[in-house]
This record gives structure tokens, sequence and C-alpha cells, in this order.
């Protein structure tokens, strides 16, 4: 939160912008596959529409009402699980029910398990919380192996995702009609979910966050409230695992547990918490992380590790925080005042990040790779690991980067303080 | 007729120590009751024990002939009793306006409803408005309740209880630190949204308390030690021996 926002009274948000974004994202769920045709880029985009309609369920927990669970990956997975036996059931009786409609059904299962959990879960929030979610999936997870009718056994369940038929006059067998059926869902719970946050509910979640005792003396139970957002989020969730079922044709285990819990929990927090749509940018990221930056080096998850330890000390707002107190600067007029110094920070801090990333790429080359040989190029320069001057650019940009940029922030701080000043005198 | 609060026999200890030692207090319909004692005597102790933050070790809270004691906050507070906190007890990092809708829609009926966006709900929007009105807070209505100053803070404080609608109220010490013209408008307010309910009120500036107390009770290492008017009060030697004689020296 800046001051501005503290501060200043009443910005308006009228209809009208709440109207743009909608406009906005509609437009942009039905642009995206134009724009990236092709059966692979539309798998992508499902992909990540899936994740990032995971990570707003999530973040009604996490953001909203200021609960950490651990164990979030559940309703993902027994929506995905309950999702792909719906359809082989009904492939099996021969039954002609349309296929976008099973999310609902995963959805609901989730939502009916979620508040089973909610109700075992949301006692007390903080500590008791996190530790109970935490054992509720690891129980879950463990239940796996005893039955592999459900779950399936290493391989998961399959499903042929065509065998419900042809509805809405498509038969599934694209990327393009499952990018319809995702599209669809997200939008809807995503207003769902918007809508959500601005009812009596939504503003008690809130509430719970900021101060869960006081709310109890204003005539609420917090435990009720606490366990209205784990049940919504857990049929979110429910919808983004059927979703996720659809569009792989297949459910594993893997898919509930505690590695998928972690994933949306930092997509979610690296998006920004406070952001209703910054679970969408994190999941967007993040999922664009997973899948090319494994392609290009084999260190993605330290990339991933890395810019998580960045968020938490450095933008606690996440990539949404950051961006709009980007836009903060560009509305404030300050902008061409801090041009220099931003610049500054900013190359600084992309020698920082090129030396983490030749120190990076030459230690897992000298270390898990090393069976590939020493030479390796890495942002196109040929560098060896078993060569001192490789590893001495690495730690020289790293430190050069690094110690340039205490100083230039402590003037960007100070800049800023006086151009807070004469903006109060004008 | 029966009293507001009839509390008898009540008791709290923490482990061995006994903190609220046997008080038994009235409290009438529509009164201004005040209750004094010294620092650490157990007065918010008692507070959150009629308010159900603390359930008592034994005794009985009758509120209206209903005993509470025990009874969880929130059932407390639909009974029609609610409170304001020594420790301010508000939500920072919620604006002013959605600190009192919070504090309203409870007793407008709304409780957990999805139905429809705060925003669009009439009464609501009238009720806090009222408020906003009473508690001088209008210009603050959009400000992040952390941002107000520490008296705005106070009177957030006492709108949360009184929004909630209770015929009872209880409020410890909502003037503590405040200088004396922000105590003085403080006690206007005070007096203003508590028209026609109950009042029990934990204060110290004694000129405030026999300016606005209908009865005030003293108590002293967790027993009720007098109940009176002000003037028995003030006359009590009980009293004068243990707490306003200290006092009386100490300024
Ligand atoms: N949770 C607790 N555990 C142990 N002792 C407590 C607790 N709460 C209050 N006390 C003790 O009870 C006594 C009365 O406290 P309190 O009710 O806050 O006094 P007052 O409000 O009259 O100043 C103090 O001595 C305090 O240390
Ligand atoms: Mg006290």
């Amino acid at each position: 939160m800046t001051d501005n926002a503290i501060n200043t009274p009443a910005q308006p948000r009228p209809l009208a912008a709440g109207l743009l974004w909608t406009g906005a994202a509609l437009l942009l769920l039905v642009a995206l596959p134009q724009v990236f045709p092709g059966r692979a880029a539309v798998s992508t985009l499902n992909y990540l529409g899936t994740m990032a309609l995971f990570a707003l369920s999530y973040n009604v927990l996490l953001g909203r009402t200021g609960l950490l669970s651990l164990g979030h990956a559940t309703f993902f997975g027994l929506g995905g699980f309950i999702a792909s036996h719906a359809v082989l059931a009904m492939a099996d009786a021969g039954w002609s029910f349309p296929l976008p409609l099973i999310p609902a059904i995963g959805g609901a299962g989730a939502f009916a398990l979620g508040i089973f959990g909610g109700w075992l879960a949301s006692g007390r929030g903080g500590m008791p919380f996190a530790m109970i979610t935490l054992g509720l999936a690891e129980l879950v997870f463990a239940a796996a192996a005893l039955f592999p009718s459900i779950y399936g056994s290493e391989e998961g369940i399959g499903i042929d995702r065509m065998d419900l038929g042809a509805s809405f006059g498509l038969d599934y067998a694209s990327a393009a009609d499952i990018y319809a059926i995702v599209a669809v869902w997200l939008a809807l719970c995503a207003a769902g979910l918007w809508f959500l946050a601005k009812t009596p509910l939504g503003l008690l979640m809130t509430a719970v966050r900021d101060n869960a005792e006081r709310v109890e003396f204003l005539g609420f139970s917090a435990r009720r409230i606490r366990m209205s957002a784990y049940a919504v989020a857990a049929g979110v969730a429910g919808v983004a695992g059927s979703l996720a079922a659809l569009n792989f044709e297949i459910m594993t285990v893997h898919e509930l547990g505690a590695g998928t819990s972690t994933l949306v929990l930092l997509m979610t927090y690296i998006g920004g918490t406070r952001h209703f749509l910054g679970p969408v940018l994190g999941a967007v990221v993040i999922g664009l992380m997973k899948l090319w930056l494994s392609d290009i080096s084999p260190a993605w998850m330290m990339y991933f590790g890395l810019l998580f330890v960045f968020v938490v000390m450095a933008a606690p707002g996440g990539l949404a925080g950051i961006l709009a107190s980007g836009i903060g600067l560009a509305r404030s007029g300050t902008l061409g005042a801090q041009a220099h110094l931003l610049g500054a920070i900013a190359a600084a801090g992309a020698i920082a990040f090129a030396g983490i990333v030749v120190l990076v790429e030459l230690g897992y080359r000298a270390g898990l790779d090393a069976a590939l040989g020493p030479d390796i190029t890495v942002l196109g320069l040929g560098l060896n690991t078993q060569s001192a001057g490789s590893w001495a650019l690495g730690t020289v940009l790293l430190l050069v980067g690094a110690a340039a940029l205490r100083p230039l922030n402590a003037r960007l701080a100070d800049l800023r303080h006086s151009l807070a000043k004469t903006g109060e005198t004008a | 007729m029966t009293a507001a609060l009839d509390i008898r026999g009540l008791k709290k200890a923490f482990g061995p120590v006994e903190i609220i030692r046997g008080v038994d207090l009235e409290v009438r319909k529509g009164e201004r009751h005040a209750l004094i004692g010294p620092n650490g005597a157990g007065k918010s102790t008692l507070f959150h024990l009629i308010s159900g933050r603390l359930a008592p070790t034994s005794g009985q809270i009758l509120f209206e002939g209903r005993d509470i004691a025990g009874h969880a906050p929130a059932e407390i507070c639909r009974a029609g009793l609610s409170r304001s906190f020594q420790i301010t007890n508000i939500f920072p990092e919620m604006t002013v306006l959605e600190n009192l809708r919070c504090a309203v829609l409870w007793k407008l009926g709304h409780r957990y409803s999805i139905l429809r966006p705060v925003s669009g709900l009439a009464d609501v929007a009238e009720d806090c408005a009222r408020l906003l009105d009473q508690l001088r807070l209008s210009h603050r209505r959009d400000a992040r309740a952390d941002s107000l100053t520490y008296p705005e803070q106070r009177a957030l404080e006492l709108g949360l209880a009184v929004a909630s609608g209770a015929r009872t109220l209880l409020l410890d010490e909502p003037m503590a630190g405040m200088s004396h013209s922000e105590t003085a408008q403080a006690l206007r307010l005070i007096m203003e949204v508590t028209e026609g309910r109950t009042l029990l009120m934990v204060e110290h500036d004694m000129g405030v308390i026999f300016e606005m107390a209908d009865r005030i009770s003293v108590l002293v290492y967790g027993q009720v030690i007098a109940t009176g008017t002000p003037e028995e009060i003030r006359r009590d030697p009980a009293v004068k021996e243990a707490y306003l004689g200290s006092t009386e020296e100490a300024a």
C-alpha cells in the first residue's frame, strides 16, 4: 500500500471501470488463441488458464481471508478425480452429458468436501489452520495409495474426453475446443469471486484477515466465515482440477500432492495477494517459467526459488504490487525526474542478475550435469567450468551489480522524499 | 423490573491467582454506570468475563435475566450486549466505512449474505452515514483505519460497539490517553451515542465520572467494595480509604 492510497479519499471506482476491466479481460480471452494459434500454444494457454483459476481460488484463502493453507492441491486433485470418474462412468453408461459441464460436477464435489474440511480446519486461523490443512492434505495423499481404483496407481486415471460425444457444436478433439471450456469457466469463476468479494460475506472475510477476534464481538462466527472461504476456495479449485483433467486427459496423485500445493502458494504469492488479478499474473509468469525455462536451463527451479525470495524480501506486494506502483509512478508525473535513477537501478540489477545466472549455470554444469562436459554457453558467452576466469566473471558481475544497487536505491529514496516535499508545498 | 446486568458471585482465576474474587454488581436498565478502581483491580478482566472473551471460574452473569456466563462473544453480542476495548481493537487495513459496515451487518439482518454487494445495500449505507456523522468521521470515511489519529481511532472503536445496535454497552476506558479537550469532546460523543441505552464504563478521570455517571461501582482487588450515586461514593469511607484517598494524595 502506498501512502497515497491511504490518504486520498474516495478513488472513484464506478461501474465504468468495472465494465472496462470485464471487457478487456473477455477480449483478451477471445484474442489469445488467435494470437497464439497451434495445438501446442493453445494447450499451453489451457494449462495457464487452469492454473490461473487454481491460484484465484487459493487467494480467497490467502489474500482475502488471510489463511495460509498448505494443502490446497487436495481440492484441485479431488475435483480432477471426481470429474474423471464422472466422464468414465457416464461414457460407460452411454449417457450424453455435455463435456463443458463436467467441471460443475468436479467443483460441486470439491465444494462439498471443502465444507467438511473447512469444518475441521477453521476453528482458528494462523498456525493451527496451516497445520490442519497440511495434515488433511497428507491424509488424502496417503489414502490415495489405499484406493488404486479411485486414484489409479502410478499412471493415474486416464480419460478420453471425446467419449461423451459432441455438444455445443464441438467434438473436443482439439485443444481449441478445450480452450473454450477453460476460458468460459475462468471468466465465470473469476466474475463470481469478484462479486463474492463485494458481498457482506466477502467483507467479513477481509475482516477476519484483519482482526478475527473483533469479528466475533460484532456477532459473527469467525469460524463460519473461514469455513465459507475454505469451501468456496475448494469448489473453485475443484473446477480448476476438472479443467486440468479435461485438458491433459489424465489425473495422477501428483496433482493432489504437496508439490502442487506449494506451486499454487508460490504462484499466488509471487503474483500478489492483495490485487484481485495478482494470482492470475503469478500463475501465468510461473507457468511460463515452468514450461519454457525448464527447456532452456536445468536450473529453472533455482530461478523460481530466487524469484520467490526476491518477492518475499523486496516486493511483498508481488508482481501485481510492482505493476501497481509502476502505474502509480507513471501517474504521479515525477517519472521523468526519476527516470535516470530507475534506469541505473535496472542496469545494476540486470548486471547482478547476469552474474547470478552465470554462477548458477556454471554450478549446475560443474555438479549435476558434469557429464555434459565443461564447455557451456551462458547468455551468449562461451564459458568453461574449469576456467577460473568464468567463475570470476560471474562473481564480478554479481558483486558490481549488487554494490551499485545499494547507493542507487538510497539516492532514489532521497529523491522521492524531496519530490514528495515539493509536491506538498506546490 | 429485571436489571440490564446482574452479576453474582463472579470469580476468575488465572492458574492459582484469583483476579476476580467474588464480584456482585447490578447495572439497571437505562442507567450510566461507571466502574472505577485502581490499575490492576480487574476492571478489564471483568469486562472480558461479561463479554465472553474469558470464561469465569464460577458465578453468574445475568443479562436481562438470562445467564450468559461462559457464552461465546458472538452470542452475547447478538443477545444485545456489545463492548469496546481499552486497547484499540479495530480493522486496521480496512477503511472507516468498511469497519462500520461490518458492525451493522448483523443487526440489519444481512449476516453472511452473498446475494448483493454491500455497497448496494441501502439500509447499510444509511446507517453508516448516520454513524459517521455522529462519530464526526465523515471526512475520514475512505481512510484506512490505521491512518487515523488516536482520538479518531478511539471514536471508531466506540463506533464499532455502538453500531451493532446493542441495548447495553460496555466501554473500557474510551478516553484513555486523550488530551483534556479531546476528552471533553469524546465525553459529549459518548453521551450522545449511548442515549437511551444502558452503559457500563470504566474510566479514570474523576471529573468525567462525576459528570456522566448515574451510579458508580468501585472495584478494588477483584471485589466491588461500594456501589452508589456519585455523592454516596464521594462520602463512602471505605472508598476514600481504598481509592479516592490515595489518588488525591498522589494528585
Ligand atoms: N490472562 C491473564 N493471565 C494472568 N493474569 C492476568 C491476565 N489478564 C489479566 N491478568 C492480571 O489481572 C489483573 C487485573 O488486570 P486488569 O483486569 O487488566 O486490570 P484493570 O483493567 O483494572 O487495570 C492484573 O494484575 C493482570 O496482571
Ligand atoms: Mg483495564
